[in-house]
């Protein structure tokens, strides 16, 4: 059921009593758990913080504090399946559901007891109406659609539970029967075309935001933390560019109104405040904690452009710095540590020479925050920081730990984690487009017809990285840039790519992702959940989907032949 | 009035900004200096959340306090408070930094008052900077970044002793005594002109002559100063070229901040010098006079911990000596230290645990005579080709405090010990220390130490045993201090150990032998499961040369080892406890018994497996072992363990015969018993003559010696040069 009244139906009920927070890892998450974390803290609300990797690790979690919680905070996770089939909760535990996945399972939608969507109703959801696909075993199959008590037993699963029929006449069986039939088939291709495509809805920490700003406890820090989590959102590629600029803009609105309310006392305003400002700023990651040159080099959006990894894109790039009239020593220079001259205006003489070489977008709509003298930071950035932080691979540390790293980077009083994370994310940024350059080079990615496919090899510098989903698709999405700028096969650009990477050796495994086609105007639907599972199942691939975005899964090495036979047999 | 009273003259013509010239120079340097004061004031770090601290306030009352006058600055700090001011010290460091130094004595003035009594006047500060920026290279710095701020890694290699500096003097007339005083100097190596003519004018008294003046001493203002040259850092040399050197001055607490062999990276303003005069005989005396000769003056100095060399020892803190303790106490401190060294090179165990004691080393002696019995040890690894013993040397070098690497063939005895040369400033003699002078108090790592020259070699002994290094050479007799570890890698005689020829293998005098406490003889040996593992481990090593994260489990870091031998080895030196001396006495005499059991076993005088002087070696690897655990005794345990690491090093190497010779290993007999064959074999072997080798030896085997001396004596006569093989090898031939 969708909450209407987040405040009343949610807040308000989970205030006064003990819960479990399950928090999914990817930074959308991790912020709107902080902003969450903020507003219990301001209340004393007591919960208990655990970090979830995928299905089986959420029914583990569940099966250890079933007992002792009766509300689950659930946050991107749980909303994409049927989540009262997955964990068999007692009747009385009552989760909670703050998700960015769609398509909302609607089973969750419909169940009014135990399943509450925090989930704003104005984005595009498009479940179909209750009568299509839920119809009790009684002739009438309209009326009990509101009614809530009968529904949570059970008795509509959606399929294959067998129903007991009414011994009637044998005719008005028949005609029954063939109307149960077409009904049937109607609703399988409403579900299928309702289910086909995944894609994510608004930010997790958005959501969390307005909560905390409708009960007037909104601060600086959590619309930071809101801003973070909905940059995620773009850095990782979940949400098509209109939705960002729409979602900027609202959170522009409670920027300024933050910093209005500042200025009546403009002059006692210290510099150790926070303070957050949209910029209009450039698509360069972390540039201010490196040197510009390394951050044109390692930014998916020049180096594709520039075709970075062929020797001509360096010569392009030497073409454009010098149109910049950077002197190259200075460019190399750490960005702090450039002439000041240079700096001044740095933003608009890049974008004008970056305009001549064909980037005409290359400035972004973001925001900054600065405190104190030294801390400026770009939301990019901190979302690059916070995710290398999260899938830290470097020491052999748990899940766990560096859940709560990252977590901790997030707040002003943890600069140097803050700090290991942006050295960390510098270093993740290198391999990606290390590894971008030599599959490019190398020609590593086949075209299989309905989709293109990359496998990289075990051995390969920095695969251990490539075992993590997000680390993955920062990796997918700029290789299937960067391929598509690079190739002249015109059929070839508007396909999607699928990548494996190896997960663990030891048992043999893959991680496989699959991304929809990169263009300008796309919507970031992705089919490719649906077809793993249709492909899995008919080839009885071992395989496990266990990650909550569909379309990441974990396959055994030597099934992956067949595999991918099923796959292109099934998109063609 | 003299023009001298106004020094804004100087600052204006020297940087010829039309700008700063009259008023408006004034204006805008004061406002500088405000801002200056301002920043030191007022610059904090920290959050809401975790409080805040006034860095540079706090640090200047701090320094204040303790007697030292000087701050250091982050180029950083100062440009997240105001960029243009960061600016203006970049560009124009030597107006500004003047500015900021003013500025941080009244900063000072304002936190330390009130002061003691005596102490009322405000000292001068010194400002140091430091910046975070990517450093450029030596070979880099054009005439463009002349009197700006730069920033050059490099090695320090070699240092002036420290000397004055006048920054404002004091001039008299010897015509008409009149006196200026204060004249300010320019800051750096530039010259200063006395002026040409004496301005006072008096009316009725004689003109004063040309070049009136001269300097009163007394009442001049002095700093120390000092001179030091940077080599570039070896990395930084592209292919094929010579390092570049730069002159650096240092002056006031900069002084001494470094010595030869540090790794820095300085920060300064490139100045320039008129060069000096050379004594060209006339020839185009005019022609370099806009000629200047570059050199850096140093505002700045960090010492890099990291690399090869002399690292800095580095204050500890108090976190990181709980974090040394904690590793101390750690039950398997020793294992661990073990392997970590040079994690990289396979197995070889016991080598690395030796290799271990001989990084902390033992504990030095001073006895009631003043003598001294050094604590350190010293290692030699014998062995074929590819065992990796040049990659552990390396790899020593790098993690001691102090290391230094020569090879063999590459180094003189005075380029290991000290040489004397003449400064070409001076024309005196001066003396420069060696490598294992440099080494004092760490470790020389001499790779192919076979293939020095002998007398090369000779010239170690005395600082090997008695750790002193004695010069009479032109004049200078001294004694410099040689307290360093020597670990040497030498190959055997054949290039391969040749297990049938046993001690033929190694070619070393047994004086220079027996000062090695533990010998280690590394055979390549043929082992198929062997080979399996280590190929595979070397693939691994190369495959993975790229993916490998750093660290892997259980390993210490290196930076943490360099940190914590550093810390032990100042921090303790145990002694033997009385129960383990007790225990080493009786394996010692244990052991020599023993020994003569195998003797009388296998029917052959063999090596004697320990004497007093190894006796002394094993106490020291027992002291270094407890130093590892920071122990202030060495216990039985440790005795057990210095015994077992000897018993595989020296007596095993002994044992296979591969020593005997050595002085100390063997019989009083056998030696007697040499001596005998050699004297009969001289006085039937007339010089001159050929014999064919084989019927000597059947000759003395009749005469019931045994042939493994016959072949020594052949041997030893032949390497003294008495003897040579003649008609390949068949026939000897006695030369002397």
């Amino acid at each position: 059921m969708f909450v209407t009244d987040i405040r009343k139906e949610f807040y308000d009920v989970v205030v006064n009593q003990a819960m479990a927070l399950l928090v999914s890892p990817d930074i959308d998450a991790l912020c709107a758990c902080k902003v969450l974390q903020a507003l219990f803290h301001c209340d004393h609300v007591q919960y208990t913080l655990i970090p979830v990797t995928g299905w089986q690790d959420l029914g583990t979690v569940f099966m250890e504090h079933k007992d002792q919680y009766q509300y689950f905070v659930l946050i991107n996770c749980g909303a994409n399946v049927d989540l009262l089939e997955t964990l068999q909760p007692e009747e009385d535990s009552v989760f909670f559901i703050c998700d960015t996945h769609r398509p909302v399972d609607v089973v969750n939608v419909y169940n009014d007891t135990q399943i509450k969507l925090l989930i704003k109703q104005d984005d595009d959801l498009g479940v179909p109406p209750y009568d299509d696909i839920f119809r009790d075993d009684e002739e009438n199959e309209d009326g009990d659609g509101e009614d809530s008590g009968n529904e949570s037993d059970g008795s509509t699963e959606p399929s294959g539970k067998r129903r007991r029929y009414d011994e009637a006449s044998l005719e008005r069986r028949i005609e029954r029967q063939r109307a149960r039939r077409e009904w049937e088939a109607r609703r399988r291709e409403i579900l299928f075309d309702y289910e086909q495509y995944e894609f994510h809805g608004t930010s997790a920490a958005l959501l969390m935001f307005e909560l905390a700003w409708v009960m007037s406890k909104d601060t600086k820090d959590m619309l930071w933390w809101t801003i973070i989590g909905l940059t995620d959102q773009l850095v990782h590629d979940k949400i098509p560019h209109m939705k960002y600029v729409t979602d900027i803009a609202t959170l522009q609105r409670h920027v300024s109104r933050h910093n209005h309310r500042n200025e009546d006392e403009e002059n006692s305003l210290s510099i150790d405040c926070m303070r957050i400002s949209f910029e209009y700023d450039l698509r360069l990651v972390l540039y201010q904690h490196w040197s510009l040159f390394e951050s044109i080099c390692n930014s998916c959006y020049t180096s594709c452009n520039l075709k970075l990894w062929s020797m001509n894109g360096q010569k392009k790039l030497q073409e454009l710095l010098a149109d910049m009239g950077l002197p190259l020593k200075q460019v190399r220079q750490k960005f702090n540590s450039m002439d000041m001259t240079i700096k001044e205006n740095l933003r608009d003489v890049i974008e004008e020479s970056a305009n001549k070489f064909g980037m005409k977008d290359i400035r972004l709509q973001t925001f900054g925050v600065h405190f104190g003298f030294k801390n400026r930071f770009l939301a990019g950035d901190v979302v690059h920081a916070a995710a290398a932080l999260l899938e830290n691979v470097e020491k052999d540390e748990t899940g766990t730990d560096n859940f709560i790293k990252a977590l901790d980077c997030l707040s002003r009083s943890n600069l140097e984690r803050l700090h290991l994370g942006i050295d960390l994310a510098k270093k993740k940024l290198k391999a990606i487009q290390q590894t971008v350059a030599s599959c490019i080079c190398t020609n590593l990615i086949l075209s299989q017809g309905p989709f293109l496919y990359c496998h990289l090899m075990e051995g390969t510098p920095d695969v251990k990285l490539f075992s993590k989903p997000l680390a993955l698709t920062l990796l997918c999405k700029y290789l299937l840039k960067a391929f598509v700028c690079s190739t002249r096969n015109k059929r070839c650009k508007i396909l999607p790519l699928i990548m494996a990477s190896p997960l663990d050796v030891e048992k043999g495994t893959l991680i496989v992702l699959g991304i929809p086609p990169e263009s300008d105007t796309s919507d970031k639907k992705n089919f490719f959940g649906r077809a793993f599972e249709k492909a899995a199942e008919s080839t009885s691939s071992r395989t496990i989907h266990d990650h909550f975005d569909t379309s990441i899964i974990e396959l055994k090495m030597e099934d992956r032949g067949k595999f991918l036979d099923a796959l292109i047999t099934l998109l063609s | 009035m003299s023009g001298f009273d106004d020094p804004g003259v100087y600052y204006s013509d020297s940087f010829g900004g039309g700008e700063s010239i009259g008023d408006e120079g004034v204006v805008k340097r004061s406002q500088i200096k405000k801002r200056f004061r301002e920043f030191l004031r007022q610059f904090r770090v920290g959050t809401d959340r975790t409080g805040f601290t006034y860095k540079y306030r706090d640090e200047l009352k701090r320094h204040y306090t303790l007697g030292e006058y000087w701050i250091e600055l982050e180029m950083e700090d100062l440009a997240s408070f105001d960029e243009d001011l960061s600016d203006c010290l970049y560009k124009l460091p030597t107006e500004n930094l003047p500015l900021l130094e003013e500025a941080a004595q009244e900063v000072a003035d304002e936190v330390t008052r009130p002061r003691p009594v005596g102490e009322e006047t405000v000292q001068d500060i010194q400002v140091m900077l430091k910046s975070d920026a990517h450093p450029s290279n030596i070979r880099n710095l054009k005439s463009e970044q002349v009197s700006r701020l730069v920033k050059i890694p490099g090695i320090i290699i070699s240092s002036t002793a420290v000397r004055a500096k006048a920054t404002r003097v004091c001039l008299q007339c010897r015509g008409c005594r009149s006196v200026i005083s204060n004249i300010p100097l320019p800051p750096g190596l530039q010259g200063y002109a006395l002026p040409r003519k004496c301005n006072t004018e008096q009316a009725g008294s004689v003109k004063c002559p040309v070049d009136p003046y001269f300097i009163i001493p007394d009442r001049c203002l002095c700093v120390d100063f000092q001179t030091q040259r940077l080599q570039e850092a070896p990395d930084a040399v592209p292919h094929g070229e010579m390092p570049r050197h730069m002159q650096l001055y240092c002056d006031r607490y900069l002084c001494d901040r470094v010595v030869p062999g540090n790794r820095v990276t300085v920060m300064g303003i490139y100045s320039i010098k008129k060069v000096a005069q050379t004594k060209s005989k006339g020839r185009d005396m005019g022609a370099g006079v806009g000629i200047r000769l570059a050199y850096l003056r140093v505002v700045g100095i960090e010492v890099d911990t990291e690399g090869a060399g002399r690292g800095a020892a580095g204050s500890v803190s108090p976190q990181e000596e709980e974090e040394l303790r904690s590793l101390a106490s750690s039950p398997s401190v020793y294992e661990s230290l073990a392997s970590s060294l040079a994690p990289s090179i396979y197995g070889s165990d016991d080598l690395k645990k030796a290799i271990a004691c001989l990084l902390f080393g033992g504990s030095r002696k001073r006895l009631p005579d003043g003598l001294t019995r050094r604590g350190d040890i010293n290692l030699l690894m014998l062995g074929d080709p590819g065992t990796a013993k040049s990659q552990l040397l390396k790899f020593v070098e790098r993690c001691s405090p102090i290391g230094v690497y020569t090879s063999g063939k590459g180094s003189s005895a005075a380029g290991l010990t000290a040489s004397v040369l003449r400064d070409p400033h001076t024309r005196g003699f001066i003396m420069e220390g060696g490598a294992m002078v440099l080494a004092d108090g760490g470790v020389v790592c001499i790779d192919e130490f076979d293939k020095m020259r002998e007398d090369d070699r000779v010239a170690i002994h005395e600082a090997m045993e008695q750790q002193t290094i004695s010069i009479a050479k032109a004049g200078i007799t001294t004694t410099l201090n040689s307290r360093c570890s020597v670990l040497a890698a030498a190959n055997s005689v054949f290039g391969r150990w040749d297990d049938t020829k046993g001690e033929d293998n190694i070619d070393f005098m047994p004086t220079i032998l027996s000062r090695f406490d533990m010998i280690f003889i590394i055979k390549d040996h043929h082992d198929q499961q062997r080979d399996m593992t280590m190929a595979r481990h070397v693939m691994n090593v190369h495959l993975s040369a790229q993916t490998q994260m750093e660290g892997v489990e259980g390993e210490i870091p290196l930076a943490t080892i360099k940190k914590y031998i550093a810390y032990c080895r100042t921090k303790c030196g145990p002694r033997l406890s009385a129960a383990a001396a007790e225990k080493l006495k009786n394996r010692y005499v244990l052991m020599r018994s023993g020994a003569r059991e195998h003797e009388r076993e296998t029917d052959r005088r063999a090596s004697i497996p320990i004497t007093v002087r190894q006796l002394e070696a094993v106490v020291r690897i027992a002291e270094s072992l407890a130093k590892m655990k920071l122990q202030p005794i060495a216990g039985e345990e440790e005795v057990d363990e210095a015994l077992r690491l000897f018993q595989v090093s020296t007596l095993d190497a002994a044992l296979s015969g591969s020593l005997s010779g050595v002085e100390g290993f063997t019989t009083q007999e056998d030696q007697e018993m040499i001596s005998r064959i050699e004297k009969q074999l001289k006085r039937r072997f007339a010089i001159g003559s050929q014999v064919s080798e084989h019927s000597i030896i059947q000759d003395f085997t009749k005469q019931k010696y045994p042939e493994h001396a016959i072949h020594k004596v052949l041997h030893l006569m032949m390497r003294r040069g008495e003897l040579q093989h003649r008609m390949q090898r068949k026939v000897l031939y006695r030369v002397k």
